[in-house]
């Protein structure tokens, strides 16, 4: 439990600072929407040099999120950090499977995250499926702009808590009749 | 390096020794063709953890006589669905939403995965 909270706390902080590092005209303008398959092809090589676990590549791409990058190029991010991460084929699937078994996995998988990308960017003209701006779970997304806050700006993690907290106090008790990813007021 | 490569060969021949391993052989061997790569690939999915405790079991079914394509299969079910990655780590972290949305886009690409893995073997005959 303690090195799960000691993962996070650092994936959280990594997300943090790639939220205030990244350049948003730059990124979005490269890896935004109408990146095309140069984006998805970024991704891919970002994804298979990318290391580690969960605990650090989700927190990084909740982050990319909100700076404009395009869902596509995410879902072939994370398809291409699983298939064809580096490390794990250099230090498991080579060692253990043989040069051969390995060589043909990543031949057959090397174009795989790139067609996750087109579907993910077909699918998303389904309504249920599209994501709204800066989607993510809602306490993780207040958790890890705290956390950024926390160690960048000096603004003490407890004012971002009373803040959310007070709002989401005052939201429980609005009365809506929408469906609540259909409400205008985003209640 | 040095410490878990005999651990996960161990483990692996354990494995191997508590198993019906003709069995293996039958469901997703190299003569199981589609429905082989079909069961590996859903197979994958429910593989826990990571590298450390997914490998011997992979391993194993290797040792055990399991097919190239449905190796392959088995290894990009379990990076791309990830059962348990997904429900410890990417619905809390990115949400549901995102969660159908990665799903769906990566649905068929272990199969994919092991169809063009088995194209391949034919035909260049690596194995």
């Amino acid at each position: 439990m303690v090195v799960v909270i000691k993962l996070l706390a650092g994936g959280l902080l990594i997300g943090g600072l790639v939220q205030q590092l990244v350049v948003k005209d730059k990124i979005a303008a490269l890896l935004g929407e109408g990146a095309g398959l140069r984006g998805l092809i970024i991704a891919t090589a970002a994804g298979a040099l990318t290391p580690g676990g969960p605990l650090m590549v989700f927190p990084v791409v909740l982050a990319l999120r909100p700076a404009g990058v395009e869902v596509g190029i995410l879902v072939t991010y994370i398809a291409a950090w699983s298939l064809l991460g580096l490390v794990k084929v250099l230090a498991w699937e080579l060692p253990l499977m043989g040069v051969d078994f390995a060589i043909v996995r990543v031949l057959v998988c090397l174009p795989l995250p790139i067609l996750a990308g087109v579907f993910a960017r077909r699918l998303t003209k389904i309504r249920w499926l599209r994501l709204k701006p800066g989607a993510g779970s809602r306490s993780f997304h207040w958790l890890s702009s705290g956390s950024s806050r926390f160690c960048l700006q000096g603004l003490s993690i407890n004012e971002r808590a009373e803040k959310a907290f007070a709002r989401l106090a005052t939201r429980r008790w609005t009365r809506c009749d929408h469906w609540r990813s259909a409400c205008p007021a985003r209640c | 390096m040095a410490i878990r490569l005999p651990c996960t060969l161990l483990t692996a021949m354990f494995l191997v020794q508590i198993t019906p391993v003709a069995w293996v052989a039958n469901v997703i061997g190299p003569n199981s063709g589609a429905l082989g790569i079909l069961i590996a690939a859903a197979a994958g999915g429910f593989l826990p953890g990571g590298p450390m405790v997914s490998f011997p079991i992979v391993v194993f079914f290797q040792q055990a006589g399991a097919g190239v394509p449905q190796l392959v299969a088995l290894l990009a079910g379990w990076s791309v669905y990830a059962l348990n990655r997904t429900l410890s780590f990417e619905a809390p972290i990115m949400g549901w939403r995102f969660v159908a949305l990665r799903g769906m886009s990566c649905l068929v690409l272990p199969i994919l995965a092991g169809f063009s893995a088995e194209i391949l073997v034919n035909l260049t005959g690596i194995f």
